[in-house]
């Protein structure tokens, strides 16, 4: 949720242009086909995450697999809190060091990952109408800035384009094995809510991200937000209502520092809980305070410049990368388990 | 200091824990001499000027031997002379049909509350509580009989939670008249009150309230169990219980609730939750207690739901004032000036302008002078006070500012944040601390400390439970039928359900009890 509205890289993937949209509503059904092993492996295992049931599929083997997927969540959470330190130190705080804003941020995440999932959960559930409401009053707060008609050639290069826009959209959430390894601690045991479960998630994403990219290709045109670095950003800084209602910029960054916040705090638990898994640890804490002090020197190491960071994340790179742990990987884990027979087979 | 004086019997314990050796062995039994028993008494209350120990002969013509034990300042003189000694000295007694004991409890003690017992550790406890003893030649046992009476304060409206409509009785020491007030608003033999005493030293009664059908029985055993582990010297006050019982005794938050008005309790008795009644205080705990409790208030009740809904919100309001308002102001003038409208920018710089103190120092400088008001305006003798408080707001107010010391928009935002800080009053002091952090986080690193210190204190009353409900019910797992009580005040006709989490029993009224015009079948 948070990348959405800092970076928005998307607009720089096929299809490129005002159909955008399209692609984003199409990757709907991309998410959900990304979720598919996901979900068939859940259902077989359905009180183990991911990196215990792949210890349970591949024996030992799994151990070094679990090992790899803690390492990814190491390099996603670098990565996000690259961005994160980047759109802190460009446009709000630019004489604030690095390493102060990591400090500051992660022992509240290592906090939060002490009291545990259910915490963490239920910041979410607290937090999220506020976000979505923000988005949605950002929304109507432009609304008279808007020139729709930016959209108006429709379909303009194939559809085949928009087909990869929407992969490419769908990939880029890792949060598909975040829902992997956290689908034993969900109470809903049944198949159906579960499926249902996914479908509500990927759908509220998709629509707040149609409501972003609205705001910012009407506002913006389509050529701006491409080179513009937080496309977002500015166009939330171009409210100006009555000549009273201005630089609400701070009500965007609230928002975002908590999504961010949130959002680092569930990938430090996921890597802590894999970590515990992967060693067989009864009690994830002691893990955290390790962690902690791994996290800031990695985010640190990471941050070359800008540049890269942009390459890295357009759509030549990344989309690949994840495609690689969000499908390859559980497909494989799946087809073993199918050949083994292993795990709950219900019909 | 009240309580201290009327309560003047302190009462010894005969615990095996505790460091306290008694005068004498708890398990002792009485003997049948009358003059062992008296020099036993004696023995135990030794150096005790306030016991009365009143020898006198039972019945006109047998003349039995018998000598009464009580405190005085405990009792109801005159009831004892009328309703103890006199009956029992003109008392007519055929000896040759029952037994003494029996003839004088069944026959001849005019009392309503009386009791037998063959151990003398009962006996030195019912004398210390403010009852008479009665020993009797040739009986093992004594007969312990209730004539307590000793001035007590008068039920007054509590000075701390006065309303403008609502009743005005406020709960006393006593913790008898503290259980009748509550059984007049509660007349359901459901409700139970199971008395317990805890306090090795003061022996202090406490009296543990619920309904039968609507309070949780896990819960109520969950409380009994905390109540019987506490293990101390004394307990003078219910806040003594409250750090035994509570469930995150690290945090700043209380999950434990008081009040001193028995409206407000017997209302939350009725929504499932449980009170604790200490004998000595007017304070009555009631566990759980979930944050928004604290923006619930017994007049919003009373008053029509518009003006409450209003009311609460205003609370909300301020409540988040007197947290933030100083942290943000620091964060904002200090960091990210380019967030405000250009005039006020220019108004607050000109107003900094020669303060010799960065906005941080000013913001804390004013806010320990602002508590030491408050905390001196609390203790000020009547007639002082209000000298004191003109001298406080020229002083701090005007002559600071025009001295150059601090800005006038400090002034401001600290007043404010002042006087928001007591719109919620239990609240008081988790504001003031929290306030604290946030503006040292404010001070240091802007608006990005304030955000993140929110989010870590959200984070933390998420963790919190209070006996088995989470504290932040029903924001935090969201309730949306509880809410109706919480972001609004729905009218009493719309009220159908207690709030879900505390109770099974969950209805609570007939649906659609909304007054309206008789419905009529033909249109006359």
């Amino acid at each position: 949720m948070v990348i959405i509205i800092t970076f928005f890289p998307v607009l720089d993937s096929p299809p490129g242009n005002q159909d955008v949209w399209l692609a984003l509503l199409l990757s709907i059904p991309m998410h959900l086909l990304l979720s598919v092993p996901i979900y068939l492996l859940w259902k077989r295992f359905p009180n183990q995450s991911f990196i215990e049931y792949s210890q349970t599929i591949l024996g030992q083997a799994g151990k070094l697999v679990g090992l790899l997927y803690v390492l990814y969540f190491l390099h996603d959470v670098s990565m996000f809190l690259y961005r994160w330190s980047a759109f802190l130190t460009t446009a709000i705080m630019p004489e604030t060091p690095v390493l102060f804003i990591l400090i500051f941020l992660l022992p509240f995440c290592a906090y939060a990952v002490l009291k545990g999932i259910e915490v963490i959960t239920r910041f979410a559930e607290l937090f999220a109408p506020f976000i979505f409401a923000g988005i949605i009053i950002i929304f109507l707060l432009l609304a008279k800035d808007m020139d729709l008609k930016v959209f108006s050639p429709f379909l303009e290069k194939s559809f085949f384009s928009i087909l990869l826009g929407a992969l490419v959209t769908a990939l880029r959430t890792s949060e598909i094995l975040i829902f992997a390894m956290l689908l034993p601690y969900v109470t809903i045991k049944k198949a159906k809510e579960v499926r249902s479960m996914f479908l509500s998630t990927y759908s509220i994403l998709a629509f707040f991200w149609i409501i972003c990219v609205i705001v910012v290709l009407s506002t913006l045109g389509l050529d701006l937000p491409k080179v513009l670095q937080f496309s977002y950003f500015d166009a939330v800084r171009l409210i100006s209502i009555g000549g009273f209602i201005e630089r609400i910029e701070s009500i965007h960054l609230s928002m975002w520092l908590i999504s961010g916040y949130l959002r680092v705090a569930l990938y430090f638990f996921v890597i802590v809980i894999g970590l515990s898994q992967v060693f067989g640890l009864k009690n994830y804490k002691p893990l955290v305070i390790s962690i902690l002090t791994i996290l800031i020197p990695i985010s640190l190491a990471i941050q070359t410049n800008i540049t890269d960071l942009n390459q890295f994340l357009n759509y030549h790179i990344e989309p690949w990368y994840n495609l690689f742990f969000i499908f390859i990987i559980p497909v494989t884990l799946l087809s073993i388990a199918m050949i083994r027979k292993q795990g709950d087979i219900k019909p | 200091m009240n309580r201290l004086i009327t309560r003047s019997g302190q009462k010894k314990s005969s615990q095996p824990t505790g460091n306290i050796s008694p005068s004498y062995n708890n398990s002792a039994a009485l003997s049948k001499d009358i003059n062992e028993n008296l020099a036993t008494i004696k023995k135990i209350f030794i150096n005790t000027d306030d016991l009365i120990i009143r020898e006198f002969k039972i019945g006109r013509e047998l003349q039995v031997n018998a000598f009464a034990v009580m405190l005085v300042g405990l009792i109801n003189e005159a009831s004892v002379n009328e309703h103890l000694i006199r009956p029992l000295m003109s008392l007519h007694l055929d000896i040759n049909k029952e037994p003494t004991l029996k003839v004088v409890k069944e026959s001849a003690l005019f009392v309503a509350s009386i009791k037998e017992t063959l151990k003398l550790d009962d006996t030195v406890r019912g004398i210390l509580s403010g009852d008479t003893a009665l020993f009797i030649d040739e009986t093992d046992r004594a007969l312990i009989a209730s004539f307590r009476g000793w001035p007590a304060r008068s039920i007054v409206e509590p000075k701390t939670e006065s309303v403008v409509r609502g009743p005005r009785e406020g709960f006393v020491e006593s913790l008898s008249t503290n259980t009748a007030l509550l059984r007049r608003k509660i007349k359901n033999p459901q409700l139970k009150f199971e008395k317990m005493t805890v306090g090795n030293q003061t022996r202090t009664d406490i009296s543990i309230a619920y309904i039968n059908n609507i309070a949780d029985s896990k819960t109520v055993q969950e409380v009994k169990d905390r109540v019987s582990r506490i293990d101390t010297d004394s307990i003078l006050e219910s806040g003594y219980i409250e750090e035994f019982i509570e469930d995150a005794p690290y945090s700043l938050f209380p999950t434990v609730g008081n009040s001193e008005k028995p409206d407000i309790i017997a209302a939350k008795l009725l929504e499932g939750r449980i009170a604790v009644l200490t004998d000595g205080t007017p304070f009555v705990l009631t566990v759980p207690y979930l944050f928004i409790e604290a923006f619930q208030d017994s007049e919003d009740y009373y008053a029509r739901p518009y003006f409450s809904t209003f009311v609460r919100w205003l609370r909300w309001l301020a409540f988040l004032i007197s947290v933030f308002l100083p942290a943000l102001y620091v964060a904002i003038t200090t960091f990210h000036q380019e967030l405000l409208p250009t005039s006020l920018l220019i108004s607050i710089a000109s107003s900094h302008e020669g303060i010799p103190f960065p906005t941080i120092v000013e913001a804390v400088l004013m806010q320990i002078a602002f508590e030491i008001l408050r905390e001196a305006g609390l203790r000020l003798p009547k007639a002082v006070g209000q000298a004191v408080s003109i001298v406080g707001a020229l002083v701090i107010g005007e002559a600071a500012v025009s001295a150059g010391l601090v800005g006038s928009p400090m002034v401001v935002v600290m007043a404010l944040t002042g006087i928001s800080s007591f719109v919620v009053p239990t609240l008081t002091d988790v504001t003031t601390v929290t306030r604290f952090i946030l503006l040292l986080l404010a001070g240091f690193s802007g608006l990005y400390g304030v955000i993140l210190g929110f989010a870590g204190i959200i984070t933390h009353q998420l963790s919190l439970r209070s006996y088995g409900q989470p504290y932040l019910s029903p924001l935090a797992p969201l309730n949306v039928s509880d809410l109706k009580d919480v972001i609004i005040r729905a009218p009493w006709w719309a009220m159908n359900t207690r709030p879900n989490s505390l109770s099974k029993n969950s209805r609570r009224q007939k649906k659609s009890l909304i007054p309206h015009p008789p419905r009529e079948e033909n249109d006359t």
